[in-house]
């Protein structure tokens, strides 16, 4: 349950008792420190095609944890959404399949509220590399701080030179809270 | 807004419910206190508080047990699948049971 401020739950005066709510709301702040908000999510098994030379979010089927409802299954699986505001740290792994040149840029972006101007991160970036049976992993990481109801994708682009698609698979997509923004 | 965004501010509301109906139990326990001081256990006035401190408390369980369902809801479950996937909490799956999950 969430965090709130004691004092909103009762003010101590001197002679007193501390009641039970005030007891129940210590209660409850503890789990939320030792469990604060915390949401991973991927898309294994379900790799995505990526066209040349285009910005594609990548869908998040998939729920490793999230503990406060972040984000759904059923509805805009992209999203993880934050239901407490603050500062969390977000971050994500993907893999790309073998890809057939050298030296085609990928990026790695995390997005907040679709990615319009100022809310699009680029947290990793780097040239595949050609090899027979490997794959590219890219992973980043950064922090921003979160209104209630703001949510972060994770988006990835490539361009290459045969103008093909690349399956991409999301490996992993995280957000936990760490303060208050 | 979309519907998710809807259940996402619905879930939101139903966390902060917990903290005011708790301060209006805080409220109602003092209150209950205060009477205690100065009569007696089977004074009518106490039984009064006592039982609007009662009242209080299970308005609270109730919030927990909606923000539950609504926390649910939003990540795609439907309420009368809550109680079967959740054995942990029972208070709360006792009110969402009760809530509509027939």
């Amino acid at each position: 349950m969430a965090y709130a401020d004691l004092t909103t739950v009762q003010a101590t005066d001197p002679g007193d008792p501390l009641t039970a709510a005030w007891c129940d709301q210590v209660r409850d702040n503890d789990e939320f420190f030792i469990d604060p908000p915390a949401c991973s999510v991927d898309g294994l098994g379900s790799p995505q095609s990526v066209a040349d030379s285009t910005l594609v979010v990548l869908s998040a089927p998939n729920e490793k944890f999230d503990n406060d409802s972040m984000h759904s299954t059923s509805s805009n699986t992209s999203r993880i959404t934050a239901q407490t505001a603050g500062r969390y740290l977000i971050g994500a792994t993907v893999n790309w399949q073998q890809i057939l040149e050298n030296n085609v840029p990928l990026l790695l972006n995390i997005i907040r509220n679709g990615g319009g101007a100022g809310d699009a991160f680029n947290i990793a970036q780097l040239p595949a590399i050609n090899r027979s049976g490997f794959t590219t992993a890219m992973s980043g990481a950064l922090t921003l701080v979160l209104a209630a109801g703001d949510y972060v994708e994770a988006r990835v682009r490539q361009d290459n030179s045969l103008n093909v698609a690349i399956n991409c698979t999301l490996e992993e997509f995280y957000a936990i809270f760490l303060t208050r923004g | 807004m979309d519907d998710l965004d809807a259940l996402g501010a619905q879930y939101r509301e139903a966390k902060a419910a917990i903290a005011t109906h708790r301060q209006r139990q805080a409220t109602k326990e003092l209150a209950l206190a205060r009477l205690r001081r100065r009569l007696p256990e089977d004074h009518p006035d106490v039984s009064a508080a006592r039982a609007a401190v009662v009242k209080a408390h299970a308005d609270v369980r109730w919030c927990q047990g909606a923000t539950i369902a609504a926390g649910e809801a939003y990540k795609g479950v439907t309420l009368d699948q809550v109680p079967h996937d959740r054995n942990v909490v029972p208070d709360p799956i006792d009110v969402i049971a009760r809530m509509g999950a027939r």
